[in-house]
């Protein structure tokens, strides 16, 4: 990420990088091909109706091609991730990828509380669709239980549905501006766990920050940690872990900076005020590394020295996942995201091993992965 | 290093194309004002495509909330996080110090024709 | 004779193993501060009227538990239901509120933090700290 000096190998055979697991990658379905699979009564709202998922963001992305990677736009006009060719080509086979895990488009957790029984039909319809269209058609991909939080009993429904499907890894939560650590929540992390479901909490564009969404999208686009923050905390003193210890929740879009912050400021509140949350019964850095990981991406430009330093100071080198946010605007080249000089076994763990010990559903290796690999 | 890139027809003002000058790929530019300007086609960040970014015009402003063009000031916005260079210095509108690999470009006889150890800066 | 009532420079000074006050100056739910052959102790008379004593310094900045509040534990079998331990006491730092188990001197956030114990015991009606006079 410093100066480069010209790479003959960029015009010869691409390099295709260390194998890796990317834990978010975004396929995208438009809404009228969810119509096989919504109850007829819910077709006029999206035919007639128009419906078109919330969106509160005060602004646009001010970036080259808006929400996407401006190469990542089909041909045809179609956003980025729609088409399951071109994200193999663009993704699969352009990197050594050995499991992308879709995250999707469309999550009814953070849009706005009404009209839920519409929308949980509507995340069973992008279960379905993803099964057939995505998972049942290209093995390296595994999918993501989508499910309307808003409606706790739903939720469980699908996702004992949809876990007797094994191409799903992860139950999926975007987050708008509720804290999940909510009793009202809890069912759903218990589902989860008993199915060896990751929980992903993917941060979305309607998650205000703590004021607010401020003024532009770059004030507001670098507080983004701070939602992960509310989030973890309220799991942690809500007693979400401690309630399942089986449970594991991957923080994704949110990076990874925050952590050892978080981890320092958290446990001093433990030990000062555990009394006002008996409930939780280890120090919140014991239950971040027993129980939370982290997606990397949107990662900062880190010297080797910083993020070996950072991981350090997280007290584990086990709880960062390697992501790109494939077609998104700020996705991350697993060629160049990591220093090139990073200690071989740490960008291991991050690019693969850290990924494969958490998501306990992914089936076997398909090839050793090793450092030799990388780069 | 001197290649020419294609016939001058065929890069309008305000439009862009990748070409290889030897083994390096290159974006080659005519600015809206007819200027022709080349830079490395990767960026410094992680290697997005130039070529399949934005060429724009550089915003600036002096207070808050104020945006204007500059006028004659040209931007290469990178289709992956948007890093924005200077097409003229190839340096990026955050840190002059961060710089792109600069080509010399000229309009030859009807043709495009790019050349290493161009103006290195402006 | 609370804690709250014993000016840092009034607590007792004693020899190792002689009486710091009589049992029954001591009663349930008071901690007395003694200064017990040149160590800072604070001695814990639990409501359930069990005798306990403790380093009197805080782990954390060192403030002495002396002055902190001596109250039942407070635990939960899940989220949202405070429930008391029964017979289980903790000194809370009245600086920034670690709380430590009397009877073992542990910290209620880990384990592996503790307090030094001291051995008190009661006989022939005083309260004695450290080990029995020769
Ligand atoms: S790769 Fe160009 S801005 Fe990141
Ligand atoms: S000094 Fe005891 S908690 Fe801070």
């Amino acid at each position: 990420m410093t100066a480069i000096t010209v790479d003959p190998a960029t015009s010869a055979a691409p390099r295709r990088g260390p194998v890796f697991i990317d834990t978010d990658v975004h396929e995208r379905v438009d809404t009228t091909s969810l119509l096989p699979y919504l109850a007829p009564v819910w077709h006029k709202y999206i035919t007639d109706y128009r419906w078109v998922p919330d969106r509160v963001l005060p602004y646009s992305q001010p970036t080259a091609g808006g929400l996407d990677r401006l190469d990542s736009l089909l041909p045809d006009g179609r956003p980025g991730g729609s088409d399951l060719g071109w994200l193999t080509s663009q993704l699969l086979d352009e990197y050594n990828v050995e499991y992308a895990i879709l995250t999707g488009w469309l999550n009814a957790s953070a849009f706005a509380e009404g009209w839920m029984e519409f929308k949980t039909a509507l995340m069973s319809a992008v279960n379905d669709y993803q099964a057939e269209h995505w998972l049942e058609k290209e093995p390296r991909l595994c999918g993501s239980v989508h499910v309307n939080a808003w409606d706790t009993e739903g939720s469980v429904r699908e996702i004992d549905r949809m876990a007797a499907h094994p191409g799903f890894v992860q139950v999926m939560l975007y987050v708008g501006d509720q804290p999940f650590g909510h009793p009202r929540y809890h069912p759903i992390f218990e589902a989860a766990a008993r199915h060896g479901l990751v929980v992903g909490i993917h941060h979305s564009e309607n998650s205000p920050v703590s004021m607010g969404f401020g003024r532009y999208f770059a004030e507001w686009h670098t507080l983004v940690p701070q939602v992960f923050m509310s989030q973890m905390g309220s799991l942690i003193f809500n007693g979400v872990f401690d309630k399942y210890p089986d449970l594991k929740v991957n923080m994704i879009e949110g990076g990874f900076s925050y952590v050892p912050h978080f981890m320092w400021h958290a446990d001093q509140q433990y030990r000062q005020l555990r009394h006002e949350v008996p409930w939780v019964k280890r120090l919140p850095s014991q239950i971040i590394r027993d129980q939370i990981r982290f997606a990397t991406q949107p990662i900062e430009e880190f010297t080797a020295e910083q993020l070996e330093t950072l991981i350090g100071q997280m007290e584990s080198d086990e709880l960062v996942c390697f992501s790109t946010d494939y077609p998104h605007w700020d996705f991350d080249s697993p060629l160049e995201a990591l220093p090139p000089d990073l200690n071989a076994d740490l960008a291991q763990k991050i690019f693969y091993d850290n990924a494969r010990a958490l998501y306990q559903r992914l089936p076997a290796a398909t090839r050793v992965a090793t450092q030799g690999d990388r780069r | 290093m001197r290649q020419v890139i294609c016939n001058a027809a065929d890069l309008p003002a305000g439009e862009m194309l990748a070409a290889n000058l030897g083994p390096m790929p290159i974006v080659v530019v005519r600015t809206e004002d007819g200027q022709l300007y080349g830079v490395l086609d990767k960026c410094l960040h992680m290697g997005g495509r130039l070529s399949k970014g934005r060429l724009q015009r550089a915003v600036d402003g002096r207070e808050c909330g104020e945006y204007h063009e500059e006028s004659g000031r040209f931007v290469l916005k990178c289709p992956w996080h948007g890093y924005e260079y200077d097409v003229r210095t190839g340096a990026t509108l955050f840190d002059e110090s961060r710089r792109l690999t600069t080509f010399a470009v000229r309009e030859e006889n009807g043709q495009i024709v790019a050349e290493t150890n161009g103006r290195a800066s402006a | 004779m609370h804690a709250d009532s014993v000016p840092l420079d009034a607590r007792p000074a004693v020899g190792a193993g002689q009486a710091v006050c009589s049992a029954g100056e001591l009663r349930p739910g008071q901690m007395l501060p003694v200064l017990a052959d040149g160590r800072d102790v604070v001695v814990i008379r639990t409501p359930d009227g069990g005798l306990h004593g403790l380093e009197d310094r805080c782990l954390h900045c060192g403030r002495r538990l002396s002055h902190g509040r001596l109250h039942v534990a407070v635990t939960a079998t899940d989220v949202g239901r405070y429930e008391e331990e029964q017979g289980r006491f903790v000194i809370k730092c009245s600086g920034d509120g670690y709380e430590y188990d009397v009877a073992t001197g542990t910290t209620l956030f880990d384990s592996a933090r503790s307090v030094t114990r001291v051995a008190v015991r009661e006989a022939d009606g005083a309260i004695f700290v450290g080990a029995p006079a020769a």
